[in-house]
């Protein structure tokens, strides 16, 4: 460690102190908004020069993040019309699938039709030939 | 928005071709920081979409539509990655002339971050694509840990732990400690 940032330094407190290797895995997360400050690292921030330069990095990188978010891209313009003809695509894809599904259907419902005609026939026979 | 949602979530296929032309820019913005290649980018926006449109009738309007859209870009993101990976061609640098770096409105301010936004958009860019994802879907488009886990096939945990290496790797390389500047 170079010596121009002070290293913690101690004082009279009857929380247990922390050392900067504990408070800067806790750094990224505050910045991040993710989680507050305990007592016993704030009092190590209060003291600790390292440690507060690495908290203001840390809020810089998350400034810098949302920054790089809002930084337009520049896309490709026929972007949009490859989107359009991709789901065109599908939706025909779709509708010739669709075909053989209905026809199964029809068919299916066209012999369960057939079934129970027949069924209905040959019990009204055995009726006739009982009576 | 939320109208076009209803009617698109009703079956009007004009209603989600325009939410289409709201939305695809940003879509694609996600897709390019997420898998680092305009072609990838592209393919992952086109399925996207198609995802989308496919399930648009079961969005239950809990989270905005663009928050819904990046769980789907997010997810077909790391199917295509997974995919390329087992392929093997990255086309490294494409990514290179795409950003606009046209300086903001706050020159004092703006002129110093958008120094550190160049810097830090390479670090991003030499992420492995396991930390980068984590870190793009969390602190630029504000993904909570549950959805980016999910999106992502990896526990809670894990896109936690993934998130602090992540942010503690572009720390170091962006702004370094005292020490920590990488040797020549």
């Amino acid at each position: 460690m170079t010596s121009e940032i002070s290293a913690p330094t101690t004082g009279p407190t009857t929380r247990p102190r922390r050392d900067c290797k504990s408070v800067s895995d806790v750094l990224a997360a505050v910045a991040g908004g993710e989680r507050a400050y305990g007592p016993a690292e704030l009092d190590h921030l209060a003291s600790c020069l390292r440690c507060r330069v690495e908290e203001s990095r840390y809020r810089r990188l998350m400034d810098a993040m949302r920054l790089l978010r809002e930084a337009p891209v520049l896309e490709d313009s026929r972007l949009e019309s490859q989107i359009l003809l991709h789901l065109d695509r599908y939706g025909h894809r779709w509708a010739w699938d669709a075909r053989p599904r209905v026809a199964a259907t029809v068919a299916a419902g066209a012999a369960a039709a057939a079934g129970l005609i027949a069924f209905t026939a040959r019990h009204r026979r055995a009726a006739r030939l009982a009576s | 928005m939320v109208a076009l949602v209803e009617r698109a979530k009703s079956g009007d296929r004009e209603a989600f071709d325009r939410l289409v032309r709201v939305t695809h820019s940003d879509a694609y913005a996600l897709a390019l920081r997420l898998t680092g290649s305009t072609e990838d980018a592209r393919d992952v926006v086109q399925e996207a979409y198609l995802r989308a449109y496919k399930s648009v009738g079961r969005f239950r309007g809990e989270a905005q539509f663009s928050t819904w859209l990046y769980r789907i870009v997010a997810n077909c993101s790391t199917t295509h990655l997974s995919r390329r990976h087992r392929h093997r061609h990255d086309h490294l640098g494409a990514y290179d002339d795409v950003i606009d770096t046209r300086p903001d409105h706050d020159p004092v301010l703006q002129g110093d971050l958008a120094e550190l936004r160049e810097r830090l958009d390479a670090a991003v860019r030499d992420l492995p694509a396991r930390l980068r994802s984590v870190v793009v879907l969390r602190d630029m488009y504000d993904l909570p840990h549950e959805a980016i886990a999910a999106e992502l096939g990896i526990s809670v945990t894990a896109a936690k732990v993934r998130l602090h290496r992540a942010r503690r790797r572009l720390r170091e390389q962006v702004l370094p400690m005292p020490g920590e500047e990488s040797q020549p």
